[in-house]
């Protein structure tokens, strides 16, 4: 596996979005899955993961990321497509129900899926993880509030590992090419 | 005498404020006016638009629309790998500094909303400038994941 990714020469360098493999810990979660059962990395085990926090009720920046993140699974091809699992993970659990939740990421495919965890300080512990953070901001006067959260999609192989960072500049061409690499 | 007083005061205004709040809104120029298509169960969503002048300055200070129980002025603001949104009190205007709102920035943010925005509808929305006045706008719904790339290349579909 090393041999094969050293003759590949490429490793490190060349990819399109931000190379992060050694910089964060692998994919490690348990959460209630938009089905309303535990989810856990072990179920995503076999599938690139890009795992994103956000929350159902952000209009502008959460939809303009899966849009961005739908349109570059587009272009992969069906077999590939079907490796590649959309983790919108909501730290917003007070108003992102997991049932919700699964309303809503089937608004952007099948391969999008919904999660959250009614324990913040386990979303608290899984962001921190990934060297972000989050946190909801004071309601007003109809009990709005917003929420501030990660702006970065991370990306997790096959086996877990976490290999790139998609930012808010990248384009879908630049995460569908490196998506092919990875899979 | 009260109520001379006022109509006085109403007929000076009409005189004074209607001509000038018309020429004001006859300099503005409001285009590029979509929302996106919320997603199932979404209960915001966001409209964009671009709004220019060849007249004095102004200043873009509210917005409503039918669709929506509660519109506001908003924008996303990302930094340190962190985004968030905060509401805007008011956004200048002049000849050279057109008011762009646009994915990942200044948005109208749509809340309560009535029903589920769709892809190819249009609603109207008002746009409040301290001058201008009330400009009423018709908001095409683009499909999810439109960027504004596609606005600028004619793909998200212009309604016009
Ligand atoms: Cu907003």
């Amino acid at each position: 596996m090393t041999a094969a990714l050293a003759a590949c020469g490429t490793e490190g360098g060349d990819w399109a979005t931000t190379h992060v493999a050694g910089t964060f810990p692998p994919l490690e979660l348990t959460l209630t899955g938009e089905s309303g059962q535990p989810l856990t990395a072990a179920d995503l085990r076999g599938q690139v993961v890009l795992l994103y926090f956000g929350y159902t009720y952000c209009p502008d920046v959460c939809p303009v990321t899966l849009g961005k993140l739908k349109a570059a699974l587009t272009q992969l091809d069906e077999a590939r497509r079907s490796e590649v699992t959309v983790l919108f993970v909501s730290v917003d659990p007070q108003r992102d129900a997991p049932r919700r939740l699964r309303t809503y990421t089937s608004g952007f495919g099948q391969r999008f899926v919904g999660a959250t965890s009614e324990d913040l300080d386990r979303l608290r512990e899984l962001t921190s993880r990934y060297a972000s953070s989050f946190s909801h901001g004071e309601p007003n006067t109809d009990g709005d509030y917003l929420v501030t959260h990660s702006s970065s999609v991370y990306v997790f192989d096959e086996e877990g590992r976490a290999r790139l960072l998609v930012r808010p500049d990248d384009t879908p061409q630049a995460i569908a090419r490196d998506l092919r690499r990875l899979l | 005498m009260m109520r001379a007083h006022i109509r006085a005061a109403a007929v000076l205004s009409a005189l004074l404020l209607f001509p000038l709040a018309g020429l004001a809104a006859d300099n503005l120029k409001i285009t590029d006016v979509w929302a996106r298509a919320t997603p199932p169960g979404a209960p915001a969503s966001a409209a964009y638009f671009r709004v220019t002048t060849d007249g004095p300055g102004d200043k873009l200070v509210g917005v409503s629309s039918p669709v929506a129980g509660k519109a506001m002025l908003h924008r996303s603001v990302e930094s340190d790998g962190q985004v968030s949104m905060e509401h805007v009190h008011d956004v200048p205007l002049s000849a050279d500094n057109p008011i762009v709102f646009r994915p990942r920035g200044y948005h109208v943010m749509l809340m309560q909303l009535r029903r589920p925005l769709e892809a190819g509808k249009e609603f109207p929305m008002t746009l409040t400038f301290e001058k201008a006045g009330d400009v009423e706008v018709t908001v095409t719904v683009k499909p999810l994941g439109t960027t504004m790339e596609d606005m600028q290349h004619g793909r998200g579909g212009h309604g016009d």
